[in-house]
């Protein structure tokens, strides 16, 4: 569990910046304009 | 976890677990809103119990009966990505004033709390006679961020994978009981959102059970633990290298070279997306009179309405979360770990959870939270 689980780790938190970043961008753009709940 | 390393080479692998995701935790919030229309409709008041419940409450049903098929496990273990996610995003709920004032509130009971909690769980580790690097990790888990600190911890001490694997049991076996605890002790002392979510956030330890133990009191209570939460795990990296200089010291793990690159690598990263995105945030909603030298730049600021479709887009990550912390739980899972670091960690959370309930009813007290 321990490498491959902290190269995960180390991933999940760059990956969800990258995927977070690029809604605030589609957001920020217009592109979403809106988003239901 | 191991599958979800393997089959990460090809994403395609984790569209099952995350369809999974989607429907339990659109099934939960279907089943809320169900019954506000039935209550509606009948004139009857009928308790609002939130889609976090009943998301966790299937996720729990389905692992534990039928179990969870191969096929989805790999996704399902991406809630932890959703969870960063949603935690990132939800930054546009926040001013970063509020932040400053908030999050300086809970660093001074955030050091009080790792103080107590580092130095209780290691004698209780020791009158109970468990092994040193599992009192470490133990002490890591339930003082600072559950999972993600245990497993840091582990790679710095160079702890074993069975000591690692007994303490993560033990920090999500007692997540899960938090879940039903707090919001049953915010209820009967009558807690504010604020003083609700701030013990949450301090007291329990991983990151996914402390979001869904505030969301289930309350949105804003959940808001709140997140950013009580993430003050907290931005901690990690002193803590794990206080440690790691401690065994190393002793001889039983490696010296650390670079203090400043052994902080970043294990700073959690998705703390400076949230700031980024509250910056943005912030920005946005200035008043170009009040700061007339910002005004050049705030239209790079999120408005109101943007900042709306980011809060939604954070709740839809985090219902993706909650249902995932139902399907990952499994009971015969927790109960393997054995008697006694389970009642080390038990006994440990609950005096963390009683002193840090006494300082923050005593800051709500005080400060007006």
């Amino acid at each position: 569990m321990a490498p491959a689980t902290k190269k995960f780790a180390l991933s999940t938190d760059l990956w969800a910046v990258i995927l977070s970043l690029f809604l605030a961008l589609l957001v920020g753009t217009g592109v979403i304009k809106t988003v239901a709940w | 976890m191991t599958d979800t390393i393997e089959q990460k080479s090809n994403p395609l692998t984790l569209l099952p677990g995350i369809a999974l995701l989607f429907a339990v935790g659109y099934a939960g919030k279907f089943i809320e809103q169900s019954i506000a229309r039935y209550g509606k409709a009948h004139h009857q008041v009928l308790p609002n119990i939130e889609y976090v419940l009943w998301a966790i409450l299937i996720g729990v049903l389905i692992s534990n009966t039928v179990g969870l098929p191969k096929i989805f496990r790999a996704g399902v273990a991406t809630y932890e990505f959703w969870l960063k996610a949603g935690i990132i995003l939800l930054g546009a709920r926040f001013i970063l004033g509020d932040i400053l004032k908030l999050s300086g509130i809970s660093f001074v009971l955030i050091v009080i709390e790792l103080a107590m909690a580092l130095t209780f769980m290691t004698y209780l580790g020791r009158w109970f006679n468990l092994r040193p690097k599992l009192i470490s990790l133990l002490a890591v888990g339930s003082s600072i961020c559950g999972v993600s600190a245990i497993i840091a911890t582990q790679g710095a001490i160079e702890a074993d994978e069975e000591d690692s694997s007994i303490a993560i049991a033990a920090i999500l076996a007692l997540g899960a009981i938090s879940l039903v605890f707090f919001p049953l002790v915010g209820h009967t002392l009558h807690m504010s959102d604020h003083a609700y979510g701030l013990w949450t956030g301090l007291a329990v330890d991983n990151t996914a059970e402390a979001t869904a133990a505030g969301a289930l009191y309350s949105d804003a209570a959940g808001k709140y633990a997140v950013l009580a939460k993430t003050c907290r795990n931005a901690c990690i990296g002193f803590v794990v290298l206080g440690y790691a200089l401690y065994w190393a010291r002793k001889g039983q793990a490696a010296a650390i070279q670079n203090k400043a690159a052994f902080l970043w690598t294990k700073f959690p990263k998705f703390v400076l997306g949230f700031l980024f995105i509250s910056l943005l945030a912030t920005l946005g909603t200035l008043d170009p009179k009040l700061f007339p030298s910002l005004a050049p730049y705030i239209h790079f600021g999120f408005n109101r309405a943007q900042i709306l479709a980011l809060g939604n887009l954070s709740r839809w990550a985090f219902l993706l979360t909650f249902a995932g912390v139902g399907l990952s739980t499994s009971f015969k899972g927790l109960l393997k770990q054995g008697i006694k670091p389970f009642a080390v960690g038990a006994i440990g959370e609950i005096a963390i959870a009683g002193i840090t309930l006494v300082l923050v009813l005593a800051a709500d007290h005080y400060y007006h939270l």
